[in-house]
């Protein structure tokens, strides 16, 4: 089908279309502010929390790994020798 | 406020990246400006006010987030249509949990529902013609609202319409064709019963 060939005068009431405008709501603008406030102060508190959270982690997981190293190097030790 | 209405858009996109964080001025001069249109096409895609404010506030979040990556290749209004169809036909798509593609061609004289008089209920009624518009298109399947939409009130190239619905060229133009056809059926029945034309 050729592009031209559809495109041929559409008439009313399809150009009408072209035409179309809905006032848009008046809270429009904002919910967009304050959409974006929203999402830069949660960026903002991840940016702080980020490195705190991760420097907890890492800290429980090498206490984690402490517990069970200390835990081996005492088995190792009460192992009875032949 | 004056000195932004002045502005083209292009200064106000440099300007809203280069604000400081907190000063959106110079970007909500944009949402101003292209706030009709995107909340006209939400409107009609969507079938919903509701659901077209949601995504017509989500569309400029995104535009505002992006900013840094608009190159300004285009005009700052075409690059917000293309990231408004994008973010509304995904929550179409998500909303039906449906593709545009597993359509029936010729579903329209198998689902005898889709031939029923939609506005049965308002004949009566004196209708402008922007509100019979609207009834109509409304009453359009997904399959045909939307390339109508994305075709004759945006503008968009039929290449553009087949890659952002996932269809064939071919298929895209057909489906125009077709919903161009049926809107201009219903229109007219609607418009014949108000006059009171059997």
């Amino acid at each position: 089908m050729n592009e031209d060939e559809i495109d041929i005068d559409p008439g009313e009431p399809i150009a009408e279309l072209a035409d179309l405008a809905e006032p848009a709501p008046q809270s429009l603008l904002g919910r967009v502010r304050a959409g974006i406030d929203r999402k830069v102060f949660g960026s903002q508190l991840l940016d702080l929390t980020g490195p705190v959270l991760g420097h907890t982690l890492m800290e429980f997981l090498s206490m984690i790994f402490e517990f069970f190293s200390s835990g081996k190097a005492e088995n190792d030790q009460e192992e009875p020798r032949e | 406020m004056t000195r932004f209405a002045d502005m083209p858009d292009e200064a106000l996109v440099t300007m809203a990246r280069e604000s400081p964080e907190g000063d959106l001025r110079a970007f909500e001069e944009l949402v101003r400006r292209h706030q009709t249109p995107v909340s006209t096409n939400c409107r009609y895609l969507s079938r919903s006010e509701t659901d077209a404010e949601d995504l017509a506030q989500e569309v400029f979040m995104k535009a505002y987030f992006g900013l840094a990556s608009f190159e300004g290749r285009s005009p700052f209004g075409a690059w917000v249509k293309r990231i408004k169809v994008n973010h509304c036909l995904n929550f179409i798509r998500k909303k039906k949990g449906q593709s545009f593609v597993d359509v029936d061609e010729d579903y329209m004289e198998s689902e005898p529902a889709l031939q029923v008089n939609p506005v049965a209920d308002r004949l009566l009624e004196q209708m402008t013609q922007r509100e019979r518009i609207r009834e109509v298109l409304d009453s359009l399947p997904d399959t045909l609202r939307v390339p109508l939409i994305l075709r004759d009130h945006d503008g968009l190239a039929y290449e553009e319409i087949a890659e952002q619905m996932k269809i064939g060229l071919s298929a895209t133009k057909m489906r125009i064709k077709r919903a161009r056809e049926e809107f201009r059926a219903r229109y007219t029945q609607l418009e014949q019963a108000q006059d009171g034309i059997p």
